[in-house]
């Protein structure tokens, strides 16, 4: 049912979890799982009539705690192992119309200090390696439920790409006495193109690097590697300038923009990571109003991205676009 | 059976390159990052109330402190020490190398 499988090419786990096939798809709003449980009405996940935030185990995981025995078996070569770890849904909000840039400051902020206390709780189990909080939003992305939610999953292992990051910051670390992303911050800030939004403690760029038309990414200013590590000025300021990307999305093209948002964190496994720092990613798939870039040849067959667009002319669109200065958003 | 953290001895962590330099080795910020390290103080959120649901999974309902903790929280996870933000002069980039270019094959023509 669920177990993950060695790739020796590539040098990756795959997940396998064949019951996510029947997950809930799209449902009618009077009977989604993630609002309150109404009186006389269908019971959901939640069985409170109100609630601020919450968090559950999500109920088609791809990782578990004690998972069952893998369904085959492996080879020295393509081992096979339980999925372990954790996967939770967070609900951000009661209300089930909406998304993340419709919610006020100060529940960002408190959705922060969720995510900051799950990462604390699952890594610290002892099967955990990293813990990764993200947003699919839009149904290009393969949302399945629409009211405003979040996961967390805790892997038992570090995955291709939190790995390939850490291998990397500890090499530029171990080169330099540095952090990369400290050094990539001062670059764009000397730089100036590419930069979306500032703070004192935030920066949110579009990525010299990017590979997406419009991939922006936020970052502390200050060496930080976990959420737990930010201060309250810090959360305060990640909570404004995030509401000032996603009102910044949604401008863009005039409507609610699909995207993932990927927040990395120091990995948990206890390992040399002194030069990760936290930050969080975000990919739309729009390239234009109505046109998608889709992960084609170049990029799923041989892992090189082909983006169509300057970081800097995206950058620019993005910082004309309200609001001008994070210090302006309310509510 | 769980797996230990410690545990290197997986398929995942062949190959992966695990540095010498020790793990707590100070980290040199940019000259314009903000010198003054505040004290982290944890997450204001914690659980008000965890409920089981029918098939043995969990739900926490979450709340807030009014005011931050007045004492650090120690991280459960075992983490990484971090040394403290030592102000630097400013970042030099360093181009990377340029791969020498290949001679180009002369051309051919077809008549």
């Amino acid at each position: 049912m669920s177990e993950r499988r060695w790739n020796p090419i590539l040098g990756e786990w795959v997940i396998t979890a064949t019951h996510r096939q029947d997950r809930t798809f799209l449902p009618p709003r009077d009977f989604c799982p993630l609002c309150p449980t109404k009186p006389g009405g269908a019971p959901t996940e939640i069985s409170r009539a109100d609630f601020d935030i919450a968090v559950f185990e999500n109920r088609f995981p791809s990782l578990r705690r004690d998972p069952p025995e893998p369904a085959v078996a492996g080879s020295d070569l393509t081992p096979v192992a339980p999925s372990d770890g954790a996967c939770e849904v967070v609900v951000y909000t009661p209300v089930h119309d909406g998304t993340l840039t419709d919610q006020p400051l100060e529940r960002v902020e408190r959705l922060i200090a969720v995510l900051a206390h799950r990462t604390l709780v699952l890594g610290a189990r002892p099967e955990v390696q990293a813990v990764f909080c993200f947003e699919n939003k839009g149904e290009v992305i393969g949302v399945t439920l629409h009211h405003p939610h979040g996961q967390i999953y805790a892997y038992s292992w570090l995955p291709s790409i939190l790995a390939r990051e850490a291998d990397n910051a500890r090499t530029h670390h171990h080169r330099t006495g540095r952090c990369v992303w400290c050094d990539l911050i001062g670059e764009e800030i000397a730089d100036g193109r590419r930069i979306v939004a500032v703070t004192d403690d935030w920066i949110a760029v579009v990525p010299f690097f990017a590979r997406w038309p419009y991939e922006v990414h936020l970052m502390p200013r200050r060496h930080v590697g976990w959420l737990h590590e930010l201060s309250d000025a810090e959360v305060a300021g990640m909570a404004r300038i995030l509401r000032t990307q996603l009102l910044k999305y949604d401008a863009l093209f005039d409507g609610s923009l699909p995207y993932i948002m990927a927040v990395h964190q120091r990995p948990t496994d206890g390992g040399d990571h002194a030069g990760y720092h936290l930050h969080v990613e975000f990919y739309p798939p729009n390239r234009t109003a109505t046109r998608l870039k889709f992960l084609a040849g170049s990029e799923a067959g041989a892992g090189a991205f082909i983006n169509d667009t300057y970081a800097e002319e995206t950058a620019a669109r993005l910082r004309e676009l309200p609001p001008h200065d994070p210090a302006e958003v309310s509510g | 059976m769980a797996r230990r953290k410690d545990d290197r001895d997986r398929p995942a962590a062949r190959g992966a390159h695990h540095g010498s330099a020790p793990a707590d080795a100070p980290i040199e910020a940019p000259a314009d990052a903000p010198a003054e390290a505040p004290t982290a103080v944890g997450p204001r959120a914690f659980v008000v109330e965890e409920e089981r649901l029918s098939d043995g999974r969990y739900i926490l309902y979450y709340g807030w402190a009014a005011t931050a903790p007045t004492a650090p929280v120690t991280p459960t996870a075992p983490v990484t020490p971090t040394a403290p933000i030592t102000p630097t002069a400013p970042v030099t980039p360093t181009a990377p190398a340029t791969p020498p270019r290949k001679p180009r094959a002369p051309r051919t023509t077809v008549r």
